[in-house]
């Protein structure tokens, strides 16, 4: 198994503990609209999978699995995307953005690119890992 | 794939609850598999064919 259940459940606090403070940073730094988010966040969090008392068995596993495949994906697309088109119209001129005057939102395309660059090797040297750790690269003897 | 599992579980006098417990699963995965809405595992197909005493086939058709 990838994750035992103790390690599970510590994870689960580690992400409330998170969130509970990006919320409390966000009211400090008074940025609303980020307490909000946080707030729903907490409370998806703690209603759809920390109150969840249920046995962790294989189903539950598998479909644990299958949330993080998906987070993944969504999370993936969207900030490669995102960086596209924050760096993209920028150099060539035809943005919507005047050169110059947004040079945050380029600076954002970068950050959002780096990031999905990092995430594309770390995926690929995990897949490697893993991959060579089940016997995808053993030959027939 | 459909499965069995109802009618050997409903031989055995058994309930979700008391099968769950003897193959150490939750409930919901016993109500998921009699439901035809998870595949289980080797392991556990395996578990649940010996707790019964039959083959795997007797109870998961392909």
């Amino acid at each position: 198994m990838f994750m035992t259940l103790k390690k599970y459940h510590q994870l689960k606090r580690e992400i409330l503990i998170f969130l509970i403070a990006i919320f409390c940073l966000s009211l400090f730094l008074k940025i609303y609209f980020l307490s909000v988010v946080s707030i729903l966040g907490i409370v998806l969090f703690v209603t759809l999978i920390y109150s969840n008392k249920q046995l962790s068995d294989e189903r539950e596993i598998t479909v644990r699995r299958q949330a993080v495949d998906f987070a993944f994906t969504i999370l993936i697309s969207t900030l490669a995307i995102s960086s596209f088109i924050l760096i993209l119209p920028l150099s060539t001129g035809w943005s919507v953005f005047d050169k110059g005057e947004y040079l945050y939102i380029e600076s954002i395309g970068i950050i959002f690119a780096y990031l999905v660059i990092s995430l594309i090797i770390l995926y690929s040297l995990a897949y490697f890992f893993f991959n060579r750790k089940s016997g995808g690269n053993d030959n027939e003897k | 794939m459909k499965n069995n599992l109802k009618i050997y579980r409903a031989k055995h006098s058994l309930t979700q609850e008391n099968l769950a417990d003897k193959l150490d699963v939750s409930r919901q995965t016993i109500i998921a598999i009699e439901n035809g809405k998870y595949l289980p595992s080797i392991t556990l197909a395996f578990k649940i064919s010996k707790l019964f005493q039959v083959k795997i086939e007797d109870i998961f058709i392909y």
